[in-house]
């Protein structure tokens, strides 16, 4: 998507720099609750009401500050409250469990003055608030020191950002015509490495990563981006490709349907929501679904042809024989623009109360992906409040889009969240915006692009890393993300210091004709494939433009058995199949099955010499070809 | 990057400091290690390894062990408290028979 540099700069650089309302709102408003709980803490000492009263109003100021009251032994169960108020506040933001911070303060403000005896510990009555205000100094202090820095950042962002969006501009390739795409005997040893996890028997969950399903290694995110990537190979690479291509993304759409899946949400729902009757996993926030199994649905579709999820009923999330919650496209992109609409941020939840740009980028993309396939304007009717309270409410001093940000409390967390990873989508949606933020990542990525030991562009990212996909060591994940951005704003040179990078540091592994990263978790290795493929715009046109009629209309390969035959390319005109196919195994001749062919005409199959065949009456046909290493064939009408 | 990353994020810090007191004495690789999972293959390779992560619910099942004693136990004290503290009735200590 070509744009202007100025007109991608002007915007950033006469941004205001200040909290937005909604966010300013809510901490005052938290400010305030605090304030009343100090208060209310303070009035059975004011009052002299009995020693139990003293020690839990003491605890209202601070969780566990109550103990310190009680004297004693229980004082060391203080540090102890500390300790379980952190974990509590872990389980909130990990889980959405609202409760668990309320449920470990008032608990323990209440347990301490149950555990007082005949006096407290006087000066508890100082030590407490004293507590109380260093916390609060150190926390205003390193609030203020990240604003300044953040505020450093963002004059030295505009004084670098006209040249580095006019550079990013220069530097990016071309966008590829359809003619050029075919995946290489490389690029088809990496997509074995998602055929073969979804083509399993739909339930079994081989070759995926488990460890917990709330959050990002979760096997729903694994799942997706799988999705994504066949609906963009798809889209990109073989339009006219359906078979073992179309199979293996409705196995993961009937897979994500599964219980197991998504009966996350019961929980969250429960302990967040406080809803213990309808646990609609496509009814209240949780965006980290609709979003992102909206867009992995709508991609599938958009590039596929198939519309059965158009159905009523037919994505359905069964819970048990008595209780399903029937969705379809139709209602899982309702359900992102309802809670669009009606969020305070408009931005709206993942788990209850957390808020995540990232996740709701994805569910912004998903409403395009259904714009194009519906000719709706779900986007039109949300997009501008959206990106104003992006811009205002989850936007720091620096110019970044924020991590994430409490709903409930207007609390921002402190998380590194890249510019890279929401250009991609906004690429999609607002492109300018978009090519702002990619100049942004790409200008300081600079920094940690150096050259490896035989003179090539790499990058070097400091420390161990962490993956995300199974939250151990490693760099994977980032390198492979770093790609995949840079791919989809033409900047090969970048995309190839991620590759080295990835190859070099993540334990590249070719064994039985699959491509792997044995150093990086599944999503990790998923997202490196969804890269390896990815060139310019990519992922805009997977989501908002689609294959051409031509190739949704023309002929179709099905019939070809994984991982015998692989498929490099198919693509076609309207009447012709133009196809690049591959032994997985070994060479000889195969089986392939033509359908979508006009019923009863004589066609002309193409490969050095000439063979002409007729298609039967329901327009398909069955071929037998021989394949040796890289196999063009075209099929043409014949006379 | 997927969302929850915060969460992630505090999780795998946690999980990295364990991992450096687990390098410190010597029981962790200080590299990213294999993981069994990308081992595996659609009618390929044989079972891969066991995820080393396997270790880690054995040991929060250990943790949790430990956590229903403690609670177990402090109960059992704070019953103990009360019923020391109603023992202590003045009252009723002078209303003792000899």
């Amino acid at each position: 998507m070509a744009v202007a540099a100025h007109e991608v700069v002007q915007q950033f650089i006469s941004r205001d720099a200040v909290k937005g309302p909604i966010t300013a709102a809510r901490q005052r408003r938290t400010l305030l609750t605090y304030l009343a709980l100090c208060v209310l803490g303070l009035l059975p000492t004011i009052f002299g009401m009995s020693p139990a009263m003293q020690a839990a109003g003491v605890g209202l100021w601070i969780p566990g500050g109550g103990f310190v009251a009680s004297g004693g032994w229980a004082v060391l169960l203080f540090p102890l409250t500390c300790a379980l108020f952190a974990l509590s506040v872990f389980a909130w933001f990990g889980a959405g469990m609202v409760t668990a911070p309320v449920v470990v303060w008032l608990g323990s403000a209440m347990l301490a003055g149950a555990m007082t005896g005949d006096t407290i510990w006087v000066p508890a009555l100082f030590l407490v608030p004293a507590i109380v205000a260093a916390i609060a100094i150190y926390a205003y202090q390193r609030a203020g020191a990240r604003k300044q820095a953040e505020l450093e950042r963002f004059e030295m962002r505009k004084k670098a950002l006209p040249g580095a969006v006019a550079e990013a501009i220069e530097v990016a390739a071309p966008v590829p015509s359809r003619k050029e795409r075919e995946l290489s005997a490389e690029d088809l040893a990496a997509t074995r490495y998602l055929f073969d996890r979804a083509l399993q028997p739909v339930g079994e969950m081989n070759g995926y990563d488990r460890v917990d399903q709330f959050q990002t290694s979760a096997w729903r995110y694994q799942i997706n981006n799988i999705g994504y990537t066949l609906a963009s190979l798809q889209c990109h690479y073989a339009p006219n490709f359906h078979g073992y291509l179309t199979q293996a993304q409705r196995n993961l759409i009937d897979l994500y349907l599964q219980k197991k899946i998504w009966s996350y949400w019961v929980y969250e729902s429960a302990w967040g929501h406080l809803n213990l009757t309808n646990p609609d996993p496509a009814d209240k926030d949780n965006i980290m679904l609709t979003g992102w199994f909206g867009l992995h649905v709508g991609m599938y579709m958009l590039n596929s042809g198939d519309r059965r999820h158009a159905e009523p009923g037919s994505l359905t999330f069964r819970l048990n024989r008595h209780r399903a919650f029937p969705h379809d496209i139709h209602s899982l992109e309702h359900s992102v623009l309802r809670n669009f609409l009606g969020a305070p941020f408009c931005l709206f939840p993942c788990e209850p109360n957390w808020v995540y740009p990232i996740c709701n980028h994805f569910g912004m993309t998903s409403m395009a992906v259904y714009d194009r396939l519906f000719g709706t304007k779900y986007v039109a009717s949300a997009l501008d409040k959206w990106l104003k309270n992006l811009e205002t409410e989850f936007t720091d001093y620096s110019g970044s889009v924020i991590g994430l940000r409490s709903e409930l409390t207007g609390i921002r967390f402190p998380f590194p969240a890249g510019e890279a990873g929401f250009a991609i989508f906004e690429n999609c949606f607002a492109p300018e915006r978009a090519q702002r933020m990619w100049a942004v990542a790409r200008n300081e990525l600079k920094l940690v692009i150096k050259p490896d030991a035989e003179g090539h562009n790499r990058i070097v990212l400091p420390g161990r890393g962490f993956d995300f996909g199974n939250y151990r060591p490693g760099f994977a994940g980032a390198y492979a993300s770093i790609m995949d951005s840079a791919r989809e704003f033409g900047d090969y040179e970048t995309a190839d210091a991620a590759q080295r990078a990835l190859d070099q540091d993540c334990g590249r592994t070719e064994e039985g004709g699959v491509l792997r990263y044995s150093k990086g978790s599944n999503l990790s290795n998923i997202i490196a494939v969804k890269a390896r493929l990815h060139r310019r715009d990519d992922f805009r046109k997977a989501t908002i433009e689609g294959p051409p009629e031509s190739a949704l209309r023309g002929p179709i390969l099905t019939g070809v058995k994984y991982p015998e035959v692989l498929v490099g390319r198919a693509f076609s005109n309207g009447d012709d199949l133009d196809l690049v196919l591959y032994p997985g195994t070994s060479d000889g001749t195969r089986q392939i099955r033509i359908e979508r062919l006009r019923p009863g005409a004589s066609y002309a199959l193409r490969n050095g010499s000439e063979r002409q065949f007729v298609a039967d009456s329901s327009g398909a046909a069955d071929l037998s070809v021989e394949l040796k290493g890289r196999t063009p064939l075209h099929i043409t009408r014949g006379n | 990057m997927p969302c929850c990353a915060l969460a992630a994020f505090i999780l795998g810090q946690a999980l990295i400091g364990l991992d450096g007191i687990k390098r410190f004495f010597g029981i962790a690789a200080s590299v990213a290690p294999d993981n069994p999972a990308t081992q595996w293959r659609l009618g390929g390779v044989a079972n891969p390894r066991k995820s080393p992560l396997r270790l880690g619910f054995r040991w929060a099942a250990v943790v949790a062990i430990l956590e229903v004693a403690l609670v177990a136990g402090g109960t059992y004290g704070l019953r103990a408290h009360f019923g020391h503290r109603r023992d202590s009735n003045l009252a009723q200590i002078e209303r003792c028979p000899r």
